[in-house]
Parts: C-alpha cells; structure tokens; sequence
C-alpha cells in the first residue's frame, strides 16, 4: 500500500467495524458468562458497525457498485468479509431490537455473538495476502483479538463493578499475547531502502508500542485501579492505532522493491574489498 | 505455461522505453499511469553485478493473484491466457493492487477503477502483436505464445535477480539470459552473492 492508496477510510471503517463486532460478541460472551444482559451495548455495536460499514464506501472509486462486492463470495476473502459484514449487522440488530423491546433471546444474541467474531476472522482473512511481509502469521488473527478485547473493556466498564471479570482479562490478555507476537514479527523485519523510504517504517516501535499499551496495558490497570470511561477512551484509541499502523507499515512486494534489493546488495558487493 | 505473457531477452533491452511509449499510445494513456515500465538494474553499472533492463507490465499469471482476489468478478482468464480486466464491473476498492506482487494494475483517479495491460487482446484477436511487442526495436520483447519463441528459451532463466515471484502466481513472463561465458561473467557473480 503507498500514500496514494488513500488508506484513511480504510482505517477508519475496520477501527468502528472491529470496536462494533467485538463490542457485539465480547456482550454476548458476558451475558452467557456472568448473565450481564445489555442490550444497549448489543445496540451500540450494531451502529458502530453500520458506521463503519458506510465510512467504508469512502475508499471506493465507484461507491455506487459497491453491491457487486459480494459477487466473489467464496472466491474472494474480500467478498466473503463483504457478505460476513452484511450478516453481522443483521443479526446485531436484530439481538439488540429484541432486547429492547422486551423479548430478550438468549439464542439470538449467542448467534450474532458467532455471526460477529467470524465478521472478524474475515477481515483479518482479507490481509493475509502472500508477499506483504508485514501482514504474514498472526496479524489475521489480531482483529479478532483486538475487537473482543476492546468489547470486554467496553462491557466491564459498563458493568461498573470493582473487580476485573475474569473474562476480560482473558480477552485482554490474550489480545496482549497474539498482538506481541505480531510486534516482534514487524520488528524483526531488515530495512530496505523500500522501507526506510516510508517515515512510519523508521517508527515502527513506537507505533506498535502505542497500540499496545493504549489497548491492552492502560484499560486493564484503569479496570484493575478505579473503574473509568477512560478505559474504553484508551481503547478506542489503541484500535486505531492498531488499523493505522497496520496500513502505514505495509511493506508490499513489488518487482520494484525487488529490484532496489538487489542493487542496495550489488552496491554493498562493490564497497567489500576483495580479498 | 498458460501461453500468454512475454519474452523478454536481457541481452537485448536496451532500455529504450518504445514499449512504454507504444503501449500509452495504443491504449490511450498518455496523460495517466502506465501499464508498462522499464525498469533498470545497476544503472551505475557496479562491476559486482549486471546491468540490464526489465521491461515489465502485467505477467498474465497461470494464477492470477488479482482475478482471485477481486470481489466483483471484474477480472477475467480469457481460454488464450490473457488476463482481462472489466471496467464496467470493477468497484475501484483497489484491492488487486494490494494482491498483485508485480503492482501491475494501476488505479485511474479520473474514472474511479482500476485498468492494467491486457495484451493488446483487440491486436491479438485481429491477428496482430500487442503494440509493445510490435514497437520494439531489438525484439527484445516478444509474446511467449508467439510462433518461434519457445525456439529461444533454451538457456533461459524463468526468474532473474530482481525478479521474484513471492505470491506463486506463476507469471507468464520469461527471461533470455545471454549464454556462455557471458552468462557466466554477467550472473554468476551475482547469483553466487545473492545465495549468501
């Protein structure tokens, strides 16, 4: 991806699309838990999903065609998180509409809880393309992790309770585990004249650095110490984070990357003195 | 192979850019991005390695990584092999850019979609060679389906330093590596290097 590609409404869609379908399953997952029933937040996800689902018309050239993007259902990882999309928000509005009018079913929020982490699982899907390096092994499986880490914060500060569900620190510690792993993948990355040519590559440890500690290591001890909205403040925060950074630090094979390292090596050669 | 794509022989690109030229000419794209570059290696010409062009648009893939990935159905295998790209069915989500390892297809800000080499298929079709190939002056650039090439592949290196093919998508460009001992003076070097 380069800075032509305009990846802002990129950003934005995923960050509203995984803080709505975690908030959405990570709910469900309290309710069959701890029977925290709130179909306020079930809501909430819902219209966080549907905002990001419209913000991501702004990254189509032709936003009118935008119904054709399911075409290439079971083909296309992009399709298929299209469809998933589609049947997330759906089955979101409806668990949360019951909920608010009174019939609470305990069914239908467990299945939009399902139908909203593979919605997940499907965005991360669409990243794992051979030859981007920085979005190879466990960068698909951080949506899901971030989106019900952030879900589990938004609930437990919803609950208001004093001590730390045991289901949030799951969730959140688990994010904290896959996410590390995807830090130390990026870390371990050599510069290339490719990517000391992108400014946010030369940054790439803070950036995941902030990610980390916005959405795993400041909610849980705001959690822990004294319950607050700034936990939820953090990690949102840290979601976007996480989206930014998982654009700006793409580092896409091309022939003409390809090229540059090899002549960055022929260069190298010509500076060895021979023995 | 699937019989589409090109043949490109190293020795002979001299780098001129009447292909560039002749495919923006054919394809009405003069004012916006081209489908095909030429791009040098070790323009410096370090005596640790070799100096050549590759001239490289869209490859044809037996496996094509954008046709795969695209979520409307906007691209398309033809029985030939050539890779087509439908406008009126592409999204412009840019998505084939962010799957194709070789940055063939290109998006066009004025029309909203993306566009990329389809091999002249309207020259082909009618019998003629797609405008680069017809344009280049050494015949360096050939079409890999075209009668006599496979004559021409013998010694030939299916990928080149400074080409990779990280995505297996099985490109349909093919490479003439000069032989003999100048093979030897101008790769060996640098593939031993690139092996360390």
């Amino acid at each position: 991806m380069t800075a032509h590609t305009g990846h802002w409404p990129l950003v934005a869609f995923t960050s509203l699309a995984i803080a709505g379908a975690g908030l959405v399953a990570a709910s469900a997952c309290f309710e069959l838990l701890y029977g925290l029933v709130s179909g306020r937040l079930v809501a909430a996800g819902a219209g966080l999903l549907a905002a990001g689902l419209l913000v991501s018309l702004g990254h189509l050239g032709r936003k009118r065609r935008a119904g054709l993007a399911v075409r290439g259902a079971g083909r296309s990882a992009l399709s298929n998180e299209a469809l998933a999309a589609g049947l997330a928000l759906a089955a979101a509005t409806l668990a949360a509409g019951l909920d608010l009018a009174g019939a609470h079913d305990r069914a239908v929020t467990a299945i939009a809880a399902a139908v909203n982490a593979a919605f997940l699982v499907s965005i991360g899907l669409v990243y794992r393309i051979r030859g981007q390096r920085t979005w190879r092994g466990f960068s698909a499986v951080t949506p899901l992790t971030g989106g019900l880490a952030f879900g589990a914060i938004a609930v437990q500060t919803s609950a208001g309770t004093g001590d730390v569900f045991f289901g949030t620190v799951l969730f959140v510690a688990a994010d904290a585990l896959i996410f590390s792993r995807r830090w130390r993948d990026v870390a371990g990355i050599a510069f290339t004249e490719a990517t000391l040519a992108n400014p946010w590559s030369i940054h790439r440890s803070p950036l995941l650095g902030a990610r980390f500690y916005l959405l795993d290591v400041i909610p849980y001890f705001l959690l822990a110490v004294l319950p607050m909205p700034l936990a939820v403040v953090s990690a949102a925060a840290g979601l976007v984070v996480d989206r930014f950074g998982f654009y700006v630090l793409a580092v896409q094979h091309t022939t003409g990357h390809e090229i540059a390292g090899v002549e960055a090596q022929i260069a190298a050669l010509a500076r060895t003195p021979q023995d | 192979m699937s019989g589409a794509g090109f043949l490109l022989d190293l020795h002979r690109c001299v780098g001129c850019g009447a292909c560039v030229l002749a495919c923006r000419i054919e394809n009405g794209r003069v004012d916006t991005s081209a489908w095909r570059r030429v791009l040098p290696l070790n323009l410096r010409r370090h005596p640790a390695g070799p100096t050549y062009f590759l001239s490289v648009a869209c490859h044809h893939c037996e496996d094509p990584a954008c046709l795969n990935g695209c979520p409307s159905g906007a691209y398309e295998k033809r029985p030939d092999g050539i890779v087509v790209h439908h406008e009126d069915l592409c999204l412009g989500c840019r998505y084939c850019e962010m799957t194709c390892p070789f940055g063939a297809p290109a998006y066009d800000h004025a029309t909203g979609v993306m566009s990329k080499c389809h091999l002249c298929a309207h020259r082909v079709d009618a019998g003629r060679l797609p405008a680069c190939v017809a344009a280049c002056p050494t015949e360096a650039l050939r079409c890999a389906a075209a009668p006599g090439s496979e004559a021409h592949t013998t010694g030939a290196a299916v990928l080149v330093p400074g080409f990779a093919d990280p995505a297996g998508c099985r490109p349909g460009l093919r490479f003439l590596t000069p032989k003999g001992a100048r093979r030897t003076e101008l790769f060996r070097s640098l593939e031993e290097a690139l092996k360390r």
